[in-house]
């Protein structure tokens, strides 16, 4: 799962964060086997400084490089075995 | 979240922070969306304790906050009050503004709507809207007048970012007419909460379970199912109508003993208890253990352990087993282990186990447990009576033989206060069940 956080504020994230949470509670639910926030421009500081348990957070401002997207990746891969 | 923690709120309302928990109500949401998306103005009603408060709070504006308002953005500035006994002060506070700012003329609160940055939007929840009612009783009729018109303007005023949204009860709704222009705007922007069919019950009862990691639900379903088929009955018949938790936790407590007739194991009645249990209802009544003295109910089985504590606690008992106390009773993690063998606790109320107080007690999280044993801690109990008066365990199991102990009863429980001691040692010689 990969959540892109652009132009939106951060509540958006945290109800984002929260419906996946809630997702578990759905019939035939199966948990993430990798979650991560992608945070981009435009800049700001509660971006700058977000963390969060629920999720990876990566954040890049300038432009993309895959290094930091390794983890997330490391992630999927040992989730399917 | 903590798995310790119930997540039903019971009487109370789901919170914007619990969406998570809050299931069932995903068409009603949808409904409301469309609703706002046509008009900014919308009055939610119902009976009193349909789920109105939740529905917006934990349904309304997560929704909006994660942009599902087509054409509204994710930028929404909530100002939610209830209009209690000053209704302009209320909302004045939710939006952080002078009060005499906002009452100065029907435009104050589209001019509050200023201070709203670009693509933001403002909403204004007005929760329990008939406590209007109660003011406008107590003579300020000019005051709640002045704050319907506050409210109509600003969710009418072309151009201005402000959503109202007001719950209320269905009784009052012809009482609305007192104020102009309120009527005409609930005839075009009213939603009235349905109940909720077996699916959506039985959705609302199970998801917050799996979410909140408190049961499996899988382990649940089946006895979730048959609460949820026979609430709907009931409503059904509208003998009891159970349309929400207020309700159902009314309707749980009702029921448990009844239901509980039905379920023959002690195990299954502790799953029972557990669902009474968190669906806000009450289970202290409810038989949940089964022995020679026949059933006992939650009520009984907290005293006793409370019995059972002062027991290890006292200094008879310490004296005469100082290394058994340590060795054939003690809490590992959530394990209690008497004479080598482990045993679950039962699964009980939480604050049954912070009654007792054991040392190094854990917080129970309900998931820890993998089965339930009822029969376990009145085990413990008769055996630590029978181990404290002298008394084999098969007499003390036999109700007569409880009096012939009677002095060595008295030198235990003459530390606990003399009449509650009788009535729980008179409990278990004649249970009610």
């Amino acid at each position: 799962m990969v959540l892109y956080w652009g132009l939106a504020p951060q509540t958006w994230v945290e109800e984002q964060l929260s419906e996946l949470k809630k997702a578990l509670g759905w019939r035939r639910a199966r948990p993430f086997s990798a979650k991560v926030i992608y945070v981009t421009t435009p800049e700001a500081d509660d971006k700058r400084i977000y963390r969060t348990r629920e999720a990876r957070v990566i954040a890049q401002f300038g432009h993309f490089a895959p290094e930091p997207i390794a983890p997330f990746l490391e992630d999927l891969k040992r989730a399917r075995g | 979240m903590d798995a310790a923690d119930n997540p039903f709120p019971g009487l109370r309302p789901f919170e914007p922070h619990e969406s998570a928990l809050y299931f069932g109500r995903d068409d009603q949401i949808d409904e409301l969306l469309d609703r706002l998306a046509e008009a900014r103005f919308l009055a939610v009603v119902g009976t009193s304790g349909s789920g109105k408060s939740s529905l917006v709070r934990a349904g309304l504006i997560p929704a909006l906050q994660r942009g599902h308002l087509a054409g509204g953005g994710s930028r929404w500035r909530v100002a939610m009050f209830r209009p209690g006994d000053d209704p302009l002060g209320g909302l004045a506070q939710a939006l952080g503004r002078p009060r005499d700012l906002i009452g100065q003329s029907s435009f104050g609160l589209v001019e509050a709507a200023s201070i709203l940055d670009a693509g933001e939007r403002l909403l204004v929840i007005v929760d329990q809207f008939e406590e209007l009612f109660r003011v406008r009783q107590a003579g300020s009729e000019d005051g709640a007048a002045a704050f319907v018109k506050l409210l109509l303007r600003a969710a009418f005023e072309d151009g201005v970012a402000v959503f109202v949204v007001l719950t209320m009860r269905t009784d009052y709704l012809g009482a609305c007419t007192v104020f102009r222009g309120l009527p005409e705007v609930l005839n075009g922007g009213q939603y009235l909460i349905p109940r909720m069919t077996r699916d959506q019950l039985t959705e609302s009862i199970e998801g917050p379970i799996a979410v909140g990691g408190g049961i499996r639900a899988g382990r649940l379903r089946g006895i979730a199912g048959i609460l949820a088929g026979a609430a709907l009955r009931a409503t059904r018949d509208a003998a009891t109508p159970v349309v929400t938790f207020q309700e159902l936790a009314l309707w749980a407590t009702e029921q448990a003993d009844l239901a509980a007739k039905t379920f023959v194991k002690d195990e299954e009645r502790l799953i029972l208890a557990e669902l009474v249990r968190v669906c806000g209802g009450d289970t202290r009544a409810l038989p949940v253990a089964h022995g020679a003295c026949g059933w006992m109910t939650v009520e009984q089985l907290r005293h006793w352990a409370e019995v059972l504590d002062e027991i290890l606690l006292s200094s008879d008992y310490q004296l005469r087993y100082p290394s058994k106390s340590s060795e054939r009773l003690r809490l590992n993690s959530n394990v209690l282990v008497i004479n080598g063998d482990s045993y679950p606790y039962p699964l009980l109320e939480t604050d049954f186990y912070e009654e007792i107080r054991w040392p190094e007690s854990p917080t129970l999280g309900l998931s820890t447990h993998s089965c339930l044993r009822p029969n376990t801690i009145r085990a413990l109990i008769i055996e630590t009576l029978a181990t404290t008066w002298g008394t084999p365990v098969e007499e003390l199991l036999q109700g007569s033989s409880m009096s012939s102990n009677s002095k060595k009863k008295r030198r235990v429980l003459g530390k606990r206060d003399g009449e509650s001691v009788k009535a729980e040692v008179d409990s278990i010689k004649r249970p009610k069940y």
